[in-house]
């Protein structure tokens, strides 16, 4: 008895209520409310395997078997947990997947320059190394103008410098179209360096929900931010290191 | 945007991003010729052999024989004959197998209900050795070129089907995932998802079928014909022939060389997506 209705694209971001989702006897999301405003940025954290990539799918209407009540509105873009190109179509062919339009070649090579493979448009995916398909995928999701944005560990299989520019280009995205942007990471940092609100999923429900404080630019150096990190290591089960 | 950081990204140097799969270079070309010389070595054993005396000119008459015998049959036409009616035949045939092949199988492949109607037959039927289907071929269609094309899209039409369906369902339902998401219609994935993901798998099918083209063309040229290499090679045995069924024997070896090498062909042209791969 699941609904999912499309809702217009300002009215009301993303809306879970009372969802449970099994997979046979396993239960993977018990009973999850969640709800995200508009045009905000939240970033989910969660032990591997504790339903944040199954959360995605039904925010991204890929799976309707499920009890409850979810609402995404109007476009979804998502960048999955693998690169997931198509191997017999070039990647510009990949990034501009759906796009309707003339100039829609002209969109992908552009989003491909931006996350640094504006010599690989006409590559076949097989040749591209991990990190390179990875931004390729990314390249896809952020040439939409989607309402959400669902990004499953998009940034795993990077090295450091090339994700902070990745960061660096989602979160431009976020400012120039405002849609409502979903972030599935394990990286802690990450999601206090991007998100405004965090979230940790654990058995199933929201176990913690904290709004991050703090003008983007200046987390670096705030103390509620590493006050805040203190917390989340917690609610992660992490425990810090032993003083000597 | 303004990266505060110099990305290295441009520069294609990522220190700790796997290097790129760089596209196998092919090994064919080089070993092409290679691959062949042991099959002149054979020859010259076989050469050798009669030679010797090892063999016996009744029943394995050496090469140098048998390319006369060749010859005789080329210059008299018998040879040219045999071989338009039998290729005809197995395109015809061929044509027709593959065209129901690939429909079911696209079909029940697309379409859960149609894979209900389908696929339990074929499957049930795959079992049954095509070859034992002429004699009943033969009652039905008569003693004319029917029953000879009937028996060859039978033999291409079940490995065609199978490959198609399997290939389909075998594409990864994460690349599915991608078209649902970005809203293709049902033809959109068929077309752009469905069908490239199933076409490795097709062609294996492809090449297996011809095969049995050329094995159901002969069978049913041996059994009931007035023209064919399967006739010729009938009436050599009559006549105690050995020569002329070994030039039949290596007409098929050739044949079947030259189909498999056609569908190489056509698979290296649709599936340069794939050539990353190949190296390895
Ligand atoms: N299609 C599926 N069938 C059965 N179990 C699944 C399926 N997808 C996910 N699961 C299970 O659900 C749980 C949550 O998976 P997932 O949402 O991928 O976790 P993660 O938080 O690491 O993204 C895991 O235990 C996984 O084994
Ligand atoms: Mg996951």
């Amino acid at each position: 008895m699941s609904t999912r209705v499309p809702a217009p694209r300002t009215s009301e971001g993303v809306v879970v209520e009372h969802v449970t989702k099994s997979f046979g006897e396993s239960r993977v999301l018990t009973d999850l409310s969640l709800r995200l405003a508009p045009g905000s940025f939240t970033a989910v954290l969660g032990r591997s395997g504790c339903g944040k990539s199954t959360l995605l799918r039904l925010l991204a209407g890929l799976d309707g078997d499920y009890v409850g009540t979810v609402r995404a509105g109007g476009d979804v873009a998502v960048a999955f947990q693998e690169p997931r190109l198509w191997p017999w179509a070039r990647v510009e062919s990949n990034v501009a997947v759906g796009l309707q339009g003339k100039d829609v070649k002209d969109r992908a090579r552009a989003a491909l320059a931006e996350v640094g493979l504006a010599d690989k448009a006409r590559s076949w995916p097989l040749t591209l190394s991990g990190g390179q398909a990875q931004r390729a995928s990314l390249a896809r999701a952020l040439v939409r103008e989607p309402s959400v944005l669902l990004l499953d560990e998009p940034f795993g299989a990077l090295d450091a410098l090339t994700r902070l520019s990745m960061h660096h280009l989602v979160l431009d995205l976020w400012r120039r179209h405002a849609p409502t942007v979903l972030l599935v990471t394990h990286d802690v940092d990450e999601a206090l360096a991007l998100a405004d609100r965090v979230l940790v999923l654990d058995r199933g429900q929201v176990s913690f929900d904290a709004e991050v404080p703090e003008e983007r630019a200046v987390r670096a150096e705030s103390l509620g931010i590493a006050a805040l990190r203190r917390r989340l290591l917690e609610a992660l089960h992490v425990r810090p290191a032993k003083e000597r | 945007m303004t990266a505060t950081v110099e990305t290295p990204v441009r520069s294609g140097a990522a220190p700790v991003e796997e290097r790129a799969v760089a596209p196998a270079r092919r090994r064919r070309s080089r070993t092409g010729p290679l691959r062949y010389l042991s099959l002149l070595g054979l020859l010259a054993v076989w050469q050798v052999a009669t030679w010797a005396g090892w063999t016996s000119p009744d029943t394995l008459p050496g090469p140098a024989k048998v390319a006369s015998a060749a010859w005789d049959l080329w210059s008299s036409g018998a040879l040219v004959d045999a071989l338009g009616v039998s290729l005809q035949r197995v395109l015809i045939g061929t044509a027709i197998g593959l065209v129901a092949g690939l429909g079911l199988g696209l079909l029940s492949g697309f379409s859960r209900k149609a894979e209900l109607v389908v696929d339990a037959p074929v499957q049930a039927f795959r079992a049954v050795p095509f070859t034992a289907l002429v004699p009943l071929f033969i009652l039905w269609f008569g003693v004319d070129e029917t029953p000879k094309v009937a028996i060859v899209a039978v033999g291409v039409a079940f490995p065609v089907y199978i490959n198609t369906f399997a290939g389909i369902r075998d594409v990864d339902s994460k690349l599915v995932d991608v078209a649902r998401v970005y809203r293709l219609s049902r033809l959109q994935i068929a077309r752009r998802v469905l069908l490239p993901g199933a076409l490795p798998s097709l062609l294996v099918g492809l090449r297996f079928a011809l095969t049995l083209a050329w094995i159901a063309v002969i069978v049913a040229e041996q059994l009931n014909a007035s023209a064919g290499i399967g006739f010729l090679l009938t009436q050599a045995r009559q006549f105690l022939q050995a020569d002329v069924m070994v030039v039949c024997i290596a007409l098929y070896a050739t044949l079947g060389l030259l189909t498999d090498l056609l569908v190489r062909a056509v698979e290296r042209r649709v599936l340069v997506w794939r050539q990353a791969y190949s190296g390895n």
